[in-house]
């Protein structure tokens, strides 16, 4: 049988060879031929780039005619034929004025339908073969006997067939489209076929929507139900798009499995469908070209230029979305399925058989002429090493069992696997004897099966050795000869695979003790693999979300997050998976009973021993009771900071007083004296307006003052933005300046200009600051005789931090321990000062700095606040 | 208000304040000058004219009170009126004890601030007439031989001839004609007018 495959490939091969030879001897040698494509659409469509690049590959592999290659890409989806024709027509009407063409190859129906509107101006009598990706676009009865093509067609029926066939359960079809013509008329056409359906399954449209709404609708699309994704050159809102990139987006995030029409969304992981062979378009349209620059005439509706579209499934969506195999229809093809053990080595495995296979024929016409018995024998020996070195290379036994006489043949390699001696004689029964009882009736059917077939044999069974020991065995044959009849056989080849048996049997049971573990963990457990969707979940994740694995799995682990911290975490998870580093989040995630609780996330990658990544594993916990009482502390620190703020403010209440009264004073003596001014008559009004602009400028800096108060007592909610701390210092001087006068202090500053930002609050780092020169205020007091002086500073720390300090020139702290104060000032009850030191320090804290105070080189305290800096990389916002 | 010859001096560290007041003067048709230190009023030649002195209280460096002081010591006695944004009665009694005209709260009410200026003024007018009167009076004793000088201070201390001979040891016709001598030489023709003279002179009977 092997013999006869081989020698039908040896004639196809000779009949290619002859062909080839037979074009080349056509051939004219040096003719050049000019070829234009007119293309409809844009040039990075993927269908197009896939259709042109097969297209001029068989012109390439052609040695005749040479071919000069002229493209215009007129991208109709955007710029509408209608608008731009004349201009168009103009354009090329000049452009090619003074170049014959060959041939004029038209790439869409609205290419089509334009150049044989213009045929007559611009290319008279020259041949045209097009591409039209919709047989409605192309009207035979109008064509004229040298313009031809080929058209791909959507099938969608076929597709649907498939959809229907792996999903029998599902309860609806949802079409997704995008906006521009070509979609909509292709929806129209989906739709009066889907129509045809509407006994067995309702469908619905998601088209003429934002790309963002199509993928939300199908992000929306229940499990288990049919997305059939038809087109989407272009969405709603005028974005350009290809079906691959449309695909993938929409796998993404679909819980249900992706049905396309297109060849290109292969391999973006939909399933597949009825797909429309790109590649094989264009080889099509590129033979029916070449025969026409060769002069022939092949009108449109000729074998030649049918095409039917291959089914292709993608085996890995297959997979994702736990549709079985088995259901495939027999004409599917299923791409990018790994390869099996015997896949590996179908060379070897190929060439076995083939081997044996002579050996039977030999042997079958030894029996017949045994006057050539001699040489047979030798041919057999020689035969017989061959395929002992196959199989030695192979580790493989052979073995071939006649059916009737019962009498089993094996090789070397063969008998070691089954335990049998060299020479011991091996008949059916003695190979049953050695196979483990659990495994004896499978391996028994799977034999009648081929034999009642003469198809196939196929199986993986244990075999029980003399000394105990257990082997597995994968055993791989083919019936050969009538079912039932005399000399029916089975012959095949045995190899021995405990050990990959062991392996994966090592890793189920890992795998088990791993979901145990995980399973009575406190904790909730997820898993995801190398593509981002979620593969396992604990049961302490499914209690708690109250939902069935299948629900979580993928990405429906998202319903559960609130809506308002989806978008964070999953720019969290998708940064940190891409880097492949540890990630920690907190979000709301829904429990079995709809509260929503706070729980924090740690994920981490998970590489496999040789260090490939096999993607992340995390644990959550349920922090919302932390959470609350973090809230809680948060507000407290509020209530006392503002109490503490008022507190100042009260002492401060005189000076600031005076620091709204100059303002005041100075709108009354001017307010006066401009009254008296017009009282005598002798203004100039050039300087009655100067006079109301200093009253204005004087009435907006009562209101500042006042701001400034209003900010300070004001009960507000903690409000972190960037702030510039130097920003922060000049409003605290505002408000003190009047302070300073009344205790005759001297206030100076240093400022570092070009500070970093910080992410804070402004009221609470005013506040703080206020504290420290207050308390400065305070310390030169005791001094009475030294000149009052406090200085405040601000510079950066290396780059990560900003430091504001506030230095005065009295006493200073007790020498043995600066940081008594703080203590010290904690304890004193009832001293607004006292408690104010102890909240300011909160209120760094809460900002993750530190506040501190330390004897100043040459007198007095130094008190400190270090804040970092804030760095506007998101990946370090805190959340 | 007339006295177009007199000025007024406002000393405040705060622009608009400085600004506004003299704008106010001016348009009570006073002269005005102002000052944004205490320093800087202190480096000015003390005034010619007739003047007053509006001074803030609380001010950088110097305050109100301390420019009072210094005046004090360096025998200038400005005609002062203090505003202050924040006043209180300790500080309000030792400004007015080492002689203020006023002390103005702010923010103050014209009139009461134009009147304080207007007593000012008046006193500092006094003040300039009792000194020219004085530095005359000294001119006059000045020109006193010194023994006209001891007669002029018998007199002046209420001694009659008499004693006054007795006390110098010279007759009493001696003394007659030196007694005549004083109070031609000081322009006077009673007693009572050179004692007046003396007192303006700063010149205590003995």
């Amino acid at each position: 049988m092997m013999h006869r495959e081989m020698s039908s490939r040896l004639v196809a091969l000779v009949i290619a060879f002859s062909l080839l030879a037979a074009a080349h001897a056509g051939d004219t040698g040096e003719e050049r031929k000019n070829v234009l494509i007119l293309c409809g659409e844009r040039p990075d469509l993927p269908a197009v780039r896939a259709v042109m690049e097969t297209f001029r590959e068989r012109f390439g592999a052609a040695t005749a005619p040479r071919v000069e290659w002229f493209s215009e890409y007129f991208d109709f989806a955007r710029f509408p034929a209608e608008q731009h024709e004349a201009n168009l027509v103009r354009y090329l009407s000049e452009r090619y004025a003074g170049r014959h063409i060959d041939l004029v190859l038209p790439l869409t129906g609205f290419a089509l339908d334009f150049a044989l509107r213009h045929r007559d101006q611009l290319f008279p009598g020259v041949p045209m073969v097009f591409i039209v990706l919709d047989p409605r676009e192309v009207k035979p009865e109008r064509l004229p006997a040298d313009v031809t093509g080929v058209t791909a067609h959507l099938d969608f029926q076929r597709t649907v067939d498939l959809a229907l066939q792996l999903q029998p359960q599902a309860r609806e079809i949802v079409a997704v489209s995008g906006a521009s013509a070509l979609d909509a008329s292709l929806l129209e056409q989906g739709g009066r076929v889907l129509d045809g359906y509407k006994d067995r399954i309702p469908w619905r449209a998601v088209a003429q929507r934002p790309l963002r709404e199509m993928i939300e609708e199908v992000r929306r699309v229940r499990p288990g139900d049919i997305v059939l994704f038809i087109s989407a050159i272009r969405d709603s809102e005028g974005r350009a798009l290809t079906i691959p990139e449309v695909s993938r987006a929409l796998v993404r995030v679909s819980a249900a499995p992706i049905y396309g029409l297109s060849g290109t969304v292969l391999d973006t992981g939909a399933v597949g469908g009825a797909l429309i062979d790109f590649p094989a378009l264009g080889r099509q349209a590129a033979e029916l070209a070449l025969k026409v620059l060769r002069g022939a005439q092949v009108p449109y509706g000729t074998p030649e230029t049918d095409t039917r579209n291959p089914l292709i499934v993608d085996w890995r969506a297959l997979k994702k979305w736990q549709l079985p195999e088995s259901r495939l229809p027999a004409e599917a093809i299923v791409r990018f399925k790994p390869p099996s053990l015997w896949k590996q080595h179908p060379g070897i495995i190929i060439g076995v058989v083939a081997v044996m296979a002579m050996q039977s024929a030999l042997i079958a016409r030894l029996l017949v002429n045994r006057a050539k018995r001699r040489r047979a024998v030798r041919a057999l020996a020689e035969s017989e090493e061959r395929m002992a070195l196959a199989a030695d290379a192979a580790n493989l036994g052979m073995w071939v069992w006649d059916v009737a006489g019962e009498d089993a043949w094996m090789t070397e390699q063969g008998r070691a696997l089954f335990g049998f001696k060299p020479d011991a004689r091996i008949d059916y029964s003695a190979i049953f004897d050695r196979v483990h009882p659990e495994d004896r009736e499978a391996r028994e059917a799977a034999i009648k099966r081929a034999l009642e077939t003469q198809g196939k044999y196929e199986m993986e069974y244990r075999v029980q050795l003399p000394d105990g020991a257990v082997r597995w065995i994968a055993a791989r044959g083919r019936s050969v000869g009538k079912a039932n009849g005399r000399g029916q056989k089975l012959l095949g080849v045995s190899m021995d695979v405990t050990a990959q048996k062991q392996a994966q049997e090592a890793l189920r049971e890992s795998e088990a003790r791993f979901r145990t573990v995980a399973n009575t963990a406190p904790v909730m457990i997820w898993m995801s693999g190398t593509d981002k969707r979620c593969t396992f979940f604990n049961k302490g994740w499914l209690d708690f979300t109250g939902r069935a694995m299948e629900q979580e799995l993928g990405h429906g682990w998202a319903e559960g997050v609130h809506r308002d911290d989806f978008d964070r975490c999953l720019e969290i998870y998708a940064r940190a998976f891409e880097a492949r580093k540890t990630f920690e989040m907190e979000y709301r995630l829904r429990r079995a009973d709809g509260e929503y609780r706070w729980v924090l996330d740690n994920g981490t990658p998970r590489f496999s021993s040789d260090g490939v990544f096999l993607g992340y594993i995390g644990s959550c916990v349920d922090i919302t009771e932390r959470k609350q009482a973090e809230l809680e502390v948060a507000r407290q620190r509020s209530e006392l900071s503002h109490l503490a703020r008022v507190a100042l403010v009260g002492e401060m209440a005189t000076s600031l007083a005076h620091e709204l009264n100059q303002p005041l004073t100075a709108i009354v003596a001017n307010a006066s004296a401009a009254h008296r001014f017009l009282a005598r008559g002798n203004m100039s009004p050039d300087e009655f307006r100067e006079l109301l602009v200093d009253i204005v400028a004087d009435g907006c800096r009562a209101g500042e003052v006042i701001r400034g108060i209003k900010g300070m007592v004001r009960k507000v909610e903690s409000e972190r933005r960037a702030l510039n701390v130097n920003e922060v210092v000049a409003d605290v001087l505002r408000l003190v300046r009047a302070d300073a006068l009344a205790h005759g202090c001297t206030l100076t500053t240093k400022l570092e200009p070009t500070l970093s930002p910080v992410l804070g609050d402004a009221v609470q780092l005013q506040q703080v600051l206020l504290n420290l020169i207050i308390n400065a205020f305070d310390a030169m007091r005791k001094t009475p005789n030294a000149p009052c002086r406090v200085e405040i500073q601000s510079r950066m720390i290396d780059t990560h931090a900003i430091e504001v300090a506030v230095r005065d020139f009295g006493p200073g702290l007790p020498a043995d321990s600066p940081s008594r104060v703080f203590e010290r000032f904690y304890s004193t009850k009832g001293d607004g000062m006292g408690m104010g030191l102890a909240i300011a320090r909160s209120i760094i804290e809460a900002h993750a700095g530190t506040l501190d105070a330390e004897n100043a080189e040459g007198g007095g305290a130094r008190f400190w606040f270090r804040v970092p800096a804030y760095v506007t990389t998101p990946a370090e916002v805190p959340v | 208000m007339s006295t177009s010859d007199a000025l007024v001096f406002v000393v405040d560290d705060d622009a608009s304040i400085r600004r506004s007041l003299v704008r106010f003067f001016r348009s009570a048709g006073l002269m005005a000058e102002a000052f944004e230190s205490a320093r800087a009023y202190l480096d000015r030649p003390p005034p010619a004219g007739p003047s007053c002195l509006v001074l803030d209280v609380q001010m950088p460096e110097l305050n109100g009170l301390d420019l009072q002081r210094a005046l004090i010591e360096s025998e200038r006695e400005e005609q002062i009126i203090f505003l202050t944004g924040k006043g209180d009665i300790p500080m309000c009694a030792r400004a007015m004890k080492a002689g203020a005209v006023d002390f103005l709260p702010k923010p103050f009410k014209d009139d009461e601030l134009l009147s304080a200026v207007e007593r000012a003024l008046v006193r500092s007018r006094e003040q300039r007439l009792r000194r020219t009167e004085q530095s005359e009076a000294r001119t006059r004793i000045a020109t006193l031989s010194p023994r006209e000088y001891q007669v002029f201070e018998g007199v002046i201390a209420g001694k009659l001839n008499k004693q006054i001979a007795a006390d110098l040891g010279t007759a009493l016709k001696t003394v007659k004609v030196q007694r005549g001598r004083v109070m031609e030489k000081m322009g006077v023709v009673s007693v009572a007018e050179l004692v007046r003279q003396a007192q303006q002179a700063g010149v205590a009977p003995s």
